[in-house]
């Protein structure tokens, strides 16, 4: 018997075009139902083009919503229960619905809701639609134009067996024509942005996320991101381990980058969701956050550039950074999105139901 | 002409009732409408997917299918001022003498439908009743979910570990995991312990679920860290409680809690060394198994995904893995007799202790001694069969 160890590369395809999605069209769409089987996070891209985060299915769909306006100017949204009514739509119990996830098309200000129907394994995915007057149907899958890119992930050695490893999608951004999907492994501790060319065209870069800490920055750790927008061409993230993060987006290369910590959000919350919007001459980031009101923060290229870099922790309570303000009354709030120049769109536990609200940008 | 008027008032008074009684007491799977009970409204169950159909009247071919009734959710009692809710989302077809509501949604077990009959049929059939209730009948089935494992096995864990993974006998609900894990330093509950993610972290069947420590209080220098320290503590005893309140897809409830106690030993901060693993070889001819015996338990999910066995040829050997001694012995069987020669143990870097250290790097890396490779890369352990 002898044994030896020794080291050797094998480099996960990058750039291969996943089986199964060979396209009908030129730009990757073609007509049909998309074979979706978790309607999570979602984003717009451009023309009214619907992103959605399929955690299970371990890909990503971009569905073709055809609403491209006009862009709505009226009475703001609100709904009070709104999963007891999709409830009534789909038969079931209002307990049987979750709503993942709530983003409003800026070409027409309607709001999109996804769904699962039923808590199961085999729960339904739907996408659902508030419209100007505060009506709410469901989007159909039916026959719809859609484009799907699967993720080519972890290396998998079990061939022949069912892999229990997925990687949840905890957020989906579109900037000039790359969506950016952030995930969390329910195995390893791993921290990948991935960035998809799109229209998808099976490219796909895994960046992997680190995070410095430590006294002096001296440590270094993958760190998940939660939620993230796309700011002054960095993405601005709050990680799991709860630092806000700025990452230039040039830098999403894949091997791996260090994301510079601008501000801290405390230790007893989770962040959920966040927008960035403007208000006269200055943009404001918005952040829900499990524990306390919604966070608002003054947000500019120059001070992100100019902030220096949290390395390491201010004892007793004290703060660095960019700083919060607490907005208290907004509590409870679960997902969040700018609905127009003026209004945010937020979904609300109210205890026992949720409710759809409007309220003025802060 | 006066006497045949009231007759019909007095047969219609006592359709109304019949159907009003079949709709208050409990909603079945069938209501009748009409006093000769020829005309009803079912529940077919025979499908794969049950249906709502009505039978026993004249299919008029100049009507649409949808013209004949519409399905909602029955109001509860303390929605009765709210607004009525909208039909349910379906289709409608004829078959046979049969009209039937195809819902695009499943039915649910707990949920009363009720059917809104409309005008010209209810005309047509000389009713009063506007609509009749239906229910699946679904008997309550008893809870028979429960936590079958709970890994890390051992009853010594590390300071910094870093997850659990729950396994349960039955696929399980999801949306308010969170809810029901409780951990206890000692009587007191230890709060803020877990990273807690709305898209939770299962497997497909809904059977396994990850449960990750705060990462936040694992890492030295982050805010939560520092000020509320790590939620696990060396020389502690803890309580990992899984309340019987979960309930699975199917809305029971678990059999009974389930806990795991363990004691806390100090933290692990090294990165994953093959050099202090053992190997046990097999026979020829035999199917014995080929076995790696760790220095510390790794990470049970990863031990079964992320190792594989291929002979000299670089061909993959067929068999399964059985993992032992608390995750600390991971076991190779083949399919087929092994035969002479050689073989090697390809390994993902991306293997995980219980602390997230892997063979590429530890959970924290310090800059000035960077040793991190690429967790891409695989190692290899070659073994020979004599």
């Amino acid at each position: 018997m002898f044994r030896r160890v020794c080291w050797y590369t094998v480099w996960v395809l990058v750039g291969a075009i996943s089986p199964g999605v060979a396209a009908s069209a030129a730009d990757g769409f073609r007509t049909g139902k998309p074979d979706l089987q978790q309607a999570g996070v979602l984003a717009f891209a451009p023309d009214g083009i619907l992103l959605v985060g399929d955690t299970v299915g371990a890909a990503v769909f971009a569905i073709d919503t055809e609403d491209r306006g006009p862009e709505h100017q009226g009475a703001p949204v609100h709904i009070e229960g709104i999963n007891k009514r999709i409830a009534a739509l789909t038969g079931s119990t209002p307990d049987d619905v979750l709503i993942n996830d709530l983003a409003v098309n800026p070409a027409s200000g309607k709001v999109y809701l996804s769904a699962s129907i039923g808590r199961g394994p085999d729960a339904a995915a739907a996408i659902f639609c508030v419209d100007h007057s505060g009506q709410l149907s469901e989007f159909s899958l039916d026959q719809v134009r859609y484009a799907k890119s699967v993720f080519q992930d972890a290396p998998e050695f079990i061939a022949g067996r069912r892999n229990p490893r997925l990687s949840a999608i905890t957020d989906i951004q579109f900037l000039d024509g790359k969506v950016i999907v952030a995930g969390l492994s329910n195995e390893e501790f791993a921290s990948k942005l991935r960035v998809l060319d799109y229209p998808f065209n099976g490219q796909q870069v895994a960046t992997s996320i680190e995070v410095f800490h430590g006294a002096h920055g001296r440590l270094e750790t993958h760190s998940p991101v939660r939620t993230f927008i796309t700011y002054d061409n960095a993405v601005l993230a709050a990680y799991t381990c709860t630092p806000l993060v700025t990452i230039p987006l040039e830098d999403l290369q894949g091997d791996k980058v260090r994301g510079k910590t601008v501000a801290e959000l405390g230790n007893r919350n989770h962040p959920l969701d966040m927008i960035v919007y403007r208000k006269g001459d200055q943009d404001y980031l918005l952040l829900a956050n499990s524990a306390r009101g919604v966070m608002k923060l003054k947000l500019s290229a120059a001070e992100l550039n100019a902030v220096p870099p949290i390395t390491e922790h201010i004892p007793g309570g004290g703060t660095a950074g960019l700083p919060f303000e607490q907005l208290n009354e907004l509590e409870n709030v679960v997902q969040l999105d700018k609905l127009d120049a003026a209004h945010a769109v937020l979904l609300v536990d109210v205890g026992d139901a949720l409710d759809l609200r409007t309220i003025p940008l802060p | 002409m006066r006497f045949l008027h009231w007759m019909g008032i007095i047969t219609l008074a006592l359709a109304a009732v019949t159907v009003t009684s079949f709709a208050a007491a409990v909603a079945d799977t069938r209501a009748t409408l009409d006093a000769q009970g020829t005309a009803e409204v079912y529940i077919d169950k025979d499908g794969e997917r049950p249906w709502i159909a009505l039978r026993g009247v004249s299919i008029d071919p100049q009507r649409d299918a949808h013209e004949y009734f519409q399905v909602v959710v029955a109001p509860e009692e303390a929605d009765a001022d709210s607004e009525p809710n909208p039909p349910m989302l379906g289709e409608f077809e004829v078959v046979e003498a049969e009209i039937r509501f195809l819902p695009k949604y499943p039915l649910h077990p707990r949920v009363v439908y009720e059917v809104r009959l409309s005008p010209w049929l209810r005309r047509q059939l000389s009713l009063a009743q506007q609509s009749v209730q239906l229910k699946l009948d679904e008997p309550p089935t008893a809870p028979r979910g429960e936590v079958v494992a709970v890994y890390p096995s051992a009853d010594l864990l590390p300071e910094n570990l870093l997850k659990f993974y729950i396994h349960f006998s039955v696929p399980m609900s999801r949306g308010n995991a969170y809810q029901w894990i409780e951990l206890y330093r000692g009587d007191e509950r230890v709060s803020e312990a877990f990273l807690e993610l709305g898209e939770e972290l299962w497997d497909r069947q809904q059977q396994r679920f990850t449960l990750f420590v705060h990462p936040g209080r694992l890492k030295r220098g982050v805010r939560p860290y520092e000020e509320l320290g790590a939620p696990l503590q060396h020389g502690q005893e803890y309580t990992l409680k899984i309340r019987q309140e979960w309930k699975d897809a199917t809305g029971n409830p678990l059999r009974s809690d389930f806990v795991k106690r363990f004691r806390v030993g100090p933290p692990d901060r090294e990165q994953l060394n093959p050099e202090h693993w053992r190997i046990e070889t097999p026979k020829r001819n035999t199917t014995d198994v080929v076995a790696i015996v760790f220095d510390e338990p790794l990470d049970h999910a990863m031990l079964q995904r992320v190792l594989e066995v291929k002979d000299a040829e670089g061909r993959s050997i067929e068999g399964h893995i059985a993992i032992e001694d608390h995750q600390r012995r991971w076991e190779f069987r083949p399919d087929a007799s092994w035969k002479p020669g050689n073989y090697r143990i390809e390994i993902a870097a991306n293997l995980e202790d219980l602390c997230g250290n892997s063979l590429a790097r530890p959970f924290e890396v310090r800059l000035q001694d960077n040793h991190a490779v690429d967790p891409r890369a695989r190692i290899a352990i070659e073994f020979l069969v004599e």
